[in-house]
């Protein structure tokens, strides 16, 4: 097998966790250059015409009999690969300060970061199943060994639930691999006529809707992005619910793309129901992380809204939707554990003014805030604006509770902002350390890629266009 | 006549293993033991490479292809587990006699994986029974007097049921033991419309009950969970798999050339729910493989949920892994090297979870045998606590280990063979099983090790069952990625059955 540079995308991050995992003390420095080196592989790949939406295929596996390696990267994988290798680096840098066992969590998590760049880049179901479920392993420990009080609970009820949903999900799989005669996504896309679509359809999406995931198959998120260790936080729901998208997008609508024209409005409910439900959540929490994961549902209910309309521009507003939502609820992530670090809580009603006590944190808040509720201008925007714009083309005033999304994100945002940032000074805080110059590297990153994406959107949709189109082709022939 | 060499290179070890021992050579004898297995595991990998037909010696058993692939399978089980046993087996009053008895164990095990005759296929059984009673009661206390009784009354009970058909199969059908020899005089009376198929029909339910109970399948179970708690683990992680393994093999044989013909009529009923087709037309050795595979994955499933001690917990889970072989003698010879890559997979995973155990039992003695008791011990002993972990991952089925690929080639073609309500149930099967799994990881990983353990790092005792059963969780974890980039032909080689 000649090793190409998409498959580097896989190889180097999984090759640094086995050094990481062995490197002892210097274990931070070897997933630092791990991950950098990984980002370098994408840069290097810019030659062969991806960041301009190019299908690249890495080397295929070299086996007669059963070969399921085989890595493509085209418009729709390279956002989100790029979103996960920029989030990798990151995830390492927001874990700089991990003094319990940290060579095991540094391997932990490069190993996921080779994981979930799998699921972007197979071109083969089966390669895709294996990638899809190897996600939950390293998750599984993260949460499991290095989150906070109810880690056991939070990391098990993540594996179960996840693992249930893609077990259903490999059901269809099985259906599809069989009826089609090959594993490969473009083959048997190519004729989906022969796939038993109904079953292959509900049995894929149910294992999609599950990792997104849309109200009422939600409950496992909270859980779990608040027991997680702020790297793993920021890995799932910065890359891992992107999966889900993800999966909707490559599988479900090309495999039984009449089905899925049959089920729009389903989703578009789902998408809706998620919006409204995860905002209203979010605005009633008191804990701070548990309500930026509730924003999480919010905003990728957005994205399951853009998806559903099958247009080429709202997919287009799914893949904005889901690269935005990675960058910021990983800013707002890494700033509720860089604050949980300093304070031991995270409870909103026990802070205060600290916009006076630590404004170079705070201000970073704000700034995460304001980019979640969509302020034009940063990279919240133009996802969920498109996705509302094809959701009222497609579904008209049915979308309007959707608005309402809108309106109560704004406010749980700026209550957010307000209680903790703004207020009575408290002096049980004076001596918080504000943000010293290793924190404010991830921090800086993250924020100047909000800003670029939200400029300049078609960074993304420029990528995205071909495939998509041809995507939008097959629900509108599927009609 | 090369193919009987694997089984008589390990009757020779056993042999002088236990001659040796009976001299007083303790460690030598276990050390012969354990030779003699190796070498006939790899006497039979040699043949799979140089004997790629089948074929068939003294008219008893097959050899060559897949038939020496699965003995070169479980003797290497064998081998490996007196070596992870090691400091079990040479300072155990018995222990001499106990590796030479898992040798023994092994050659039956050979001689049963490819036996084409029914008489031969009884004698195999009872020898691996026999060998396997004897192991149970090694631990001498009352709780294993117990089980192995248990273990021997239930025994007979499904010897008796093997005979019965056997007579019933010789004695209908023209006196010949061999299963070709029965088929074809089976064939020339349903031709004739002669006597009809009701005796092949009642054989065939003798024999299968008889098959389950020797898998400890539901409903004929009841046996394993002791056999497994009490042995001790360095003789268990044996038990627990190889036996199986060359069983599965067997009961295929007999069921595809004897009873999967087209002389029984099959049971036919279909209806169709949302796309998925619920589909009763097929042979009754199907029919009664997949109502004992569902007993079995949901009974095994649920059971295990419920268990705190860690070999009780293999051991119901091992009646939901066999569940999931049964799913594959359901869908029948067809996919018979699939069904073979699932149980050797099961079998090297339970040998890695039983040495990790061992292990355990090493460095703490005062261990309860709990999954709970195993807190903390990931931290404390990496390579031991990693290679359970890699077992219970490969016992679900997660990817990149060997017990993915098994589950996945099994329920694959199931579905494609019209199966899908039975793979449903197996994948639920499955998600469950991490519930009880899972627990293992749990303890292992998120829970402090308790602080007063005596650390006796120099200790020798716990070293040879730590790596292997690390290297038997390596093997299960190359053979989970390799196909991904080699496809499956250096595992179908082993598993070809012409």
């Amino acid at each position: 097998m000649t090793v190409i540079n998409v498959d580097l995308l896989v190889i180097v991050p999984l090759v640094a966790a086995l050094a990481a995992a062995v490197a002892g003390r210097a274990a931070r420095w070897v997933s630092l250059a791990g991950s950098v080196a990984t980002l370098g592989v994408l840069a290097s790949l810019a030659g062969s015409g991806v960041f301009t939406g190019q299908a690249v295929s890495g080397a295929a596996g070299v086996a007669s009999v059963v070969p399921f390696w085989a890595l493509v990267m085209d418009g729709l994988s390279t956002p989100l690969v790029a979103l996960t290798a920029f989030l990798g680096l990151i995830a390492v840098l927001a874990s700089w300060g991990v003094s319990e066992r940290p060579a095991p969590h540094h391997a932990l998590l490069l190993a996921l970061e080779a994981a979930v760049m799998g699921v972007f880049l197979a071109e083969d179901i089966i390669l895709f199943y294996v990638f899809w479920e190897a996600v939950l392993i390293p998750m599984y420990f993260l949460i499991g060994v290095w989150g906070h009080e109810r880690r056991r609970h939070a990391a098990t009820k993540f594996f179960l639930y996840t693992f249930a949903a893609s077990a259903l999900m490999l059901v269809g799989i099985l259906m599809a691999w069989f009826a089609a005669g090959t594993s490969r996504i473009p083959d048997m896309a190519a004729d989906p006529s022969v796939l038993p679509a109904t079953a292959v359809f509900w049995l894929l999406t149910i294992g999609m809707l599950v990792k997104i995931p849309v109200v009422p198959l939600h409950t496992w998120l909270p859980d779990a992005h608040v027991e997680a260790p702020t790297a793993g936080s920021i890995m799932l729901a910065g890359v891992l619910l992107k999966m889900g998208g993800y999966g909707l997008i490559r599988l479900v609508i090309p495999l039984a793309p009449a089905e899925f024209a049959l089920q729009q409005p389903f989703f578009a409910a789902l998408g809706i129901i998620g919006i409204v439900w995860g905002a209203a959540m979010a605005f009633a929490q008191t804990d701070l992380k548990r309500l930026v994961a509730y924003s999480s549902v919010a905003h990728m209910g957005f994205v399951v809204l853009a998806i559903s309309t099958g247009t080429a521009a709202g997919l287009s507003g799914a893949m904005l939707g889901m690269t935005s939502h990675g960058v910021v609820a990983a800013l707002l992530f890494l700033l509720v554990g860089q604050l949980y670090e300093r304070a031991h809580t995270r409870e909103i009603a026990r802070f205060g003014g600290l916009g006076k006590i630590v404004p170079g944190w705070a201000a970073a808040l704000t700034f995460g805030a304001l980019a979640s509720l969509g302020l034009p201008g940063l990279s919240g925007f133009p996802g969920e604006f498109v996705a509302v714009i094809e959701g009222f083309r497609s579904f008209e005033w049915w979308v309007l509770p959707a608005t309402v999304g809108v309106v109560l994100g704004a406010a749980y945002n700026l209550r957010a902002v307000r209680e903790v940032n703004h207020g009575p000074r408290s002096e049980k805080w004076a001596t918080l350390p504000d943000l010293g110059a290793v924190d404010w590297v991830p921090v800086v990153l993250l924020m100047a890629s909000i800003v670029v994406l939200g400029v300049w959107p078609r960074f993304v949709t420029d990528i995205a266009e071909h495939t998509l189109a041809a995507i939008t082709m097959l629900v509108s022939g599927g009609m | 006549m090369r193919i009987v060499i694997p089984v008589l290179l390990a009757v020779a070890g056993g042999l002088a293993g236990v001659l040796t021992d009976a001299f007083g050579g303790r460690k030598a004898g276990v050390a012969l033991s354990a030779l003699g297995a190796a070498l006939g595991a790899g006497y039979a990998a040699w043949l799979v490479y140089t004997l790629e037909s089948n074929v068939i010696a003294y008219n008893v058993i097959v050899g060559g292809g897949g038939f020496s692939g699965i003995p070169a399978i479980v003797l290497a089980l064998a081998a490996l587990s007196i070596v992870g046993g090691w400091a079990w087996f040479t300072t155990s009053p018995a222990g001499g006699s106990a590796a030479a008895l898992v040798a023994l164990s092994g050659a039956a095990a050979t001689a049963l994986s490819g036996a084409v005759d029914m008489l031969f296929i009884l004698v195999a059984l009872e020898c691996l029974a026999l060998a396997a009673y004897a192991l149970v009661a090694q631990s001498h206390n009352a709780r294993a007097d117990e089980a192995a009784m248990k273990y021997v009354v239930q025994g007979a009970v499904a010897t008796s049921l093997f005979v019965l058909g056997t007579a019933v199969l010789i004695g209908v059908y023209g006196g010949q033991s061999t299963i070709f020899a029965i088929q074809a005089i089976a064939a020339q009376a349903a031709a004739a419309g002669v006597g009809g198929m009701t005796p092949l029909a009642g054989a065939m339910a003798l024999v299968v009950a008889a098959f389950a109970y020797k898998l400890g399948g539901f409903p004929f179970h009841s046996w394993a969970p002791d056999a497994f708690e009490t042995a001790p683990p360095a003789s268990a992680g044996y038990m627990a798999g190889a036996p199986k393994v060359a069983a599965v093999l067997a009961a295929f044989l007999v069921s595809s050339l004897l009873f999967g013909s087209t002389l029984l009529p099959s049971w036919q009923l279909s209806w169709e729910v949302w796309g998925i087709s619920i589909n009763v037309d097929q042979p009754r050795i199907a029919m009664a493989w997949a109502i004992l595979a569902t007993g079995s994955v949901v009974f095994g499933n649920l059971a295990a949920l419920r268990q705190r001690s860690y070999g009780r917990m293999l051991g119901y889970s091992g009646i939901a892994q066999v569940g999931y072989a049964m799913i594959g003698l359901t869908v029948g010879e067809r996919i018979v090297g699939s069904t073979m890559l699932l149980m050797s997979a099961y079998a090297f995973a339970a040998l890695a979870a039983f040495l990790g155990a061992e292990a355990l039992r090493c460095r703490r003695p005062g261990w309860d045998g709990t999954i709970d008791g195993m807190a903390g011990f990931g931290r404390s002993n990496p390579v031991a606590g990693l290679a359970v972990a890699v077992a219970m991952f490969s016992l679900t089925g997660i990817p990149l280990t060997a017990g993915f690929w098994g589950k996945l080639l099994v329920f694959g073609a199931a579905v494609g063979f019209g199966w899908t309500w039975l793979v449903v149930i197996g994948v639920l099967g499955s998600v469950v099983s991490f519930g009880y799994y899972g627990a293992v990881l749990r303890a292992m990983y998120f829970e402090p090790a308790p602080g007063t353990l005596p650390v006796d790092e120099g200790a020798m005792c716990g070293r040879a069952a730590t790596w292997t059963a690390g290297a038997a969780a390596l093997a299960v974890v190359a053979i989970g990625i390799a196909p991904l980039i080699w496809g499956l032909e250096f595992v179908q080689r082993f598993l070809a059955f012409g």
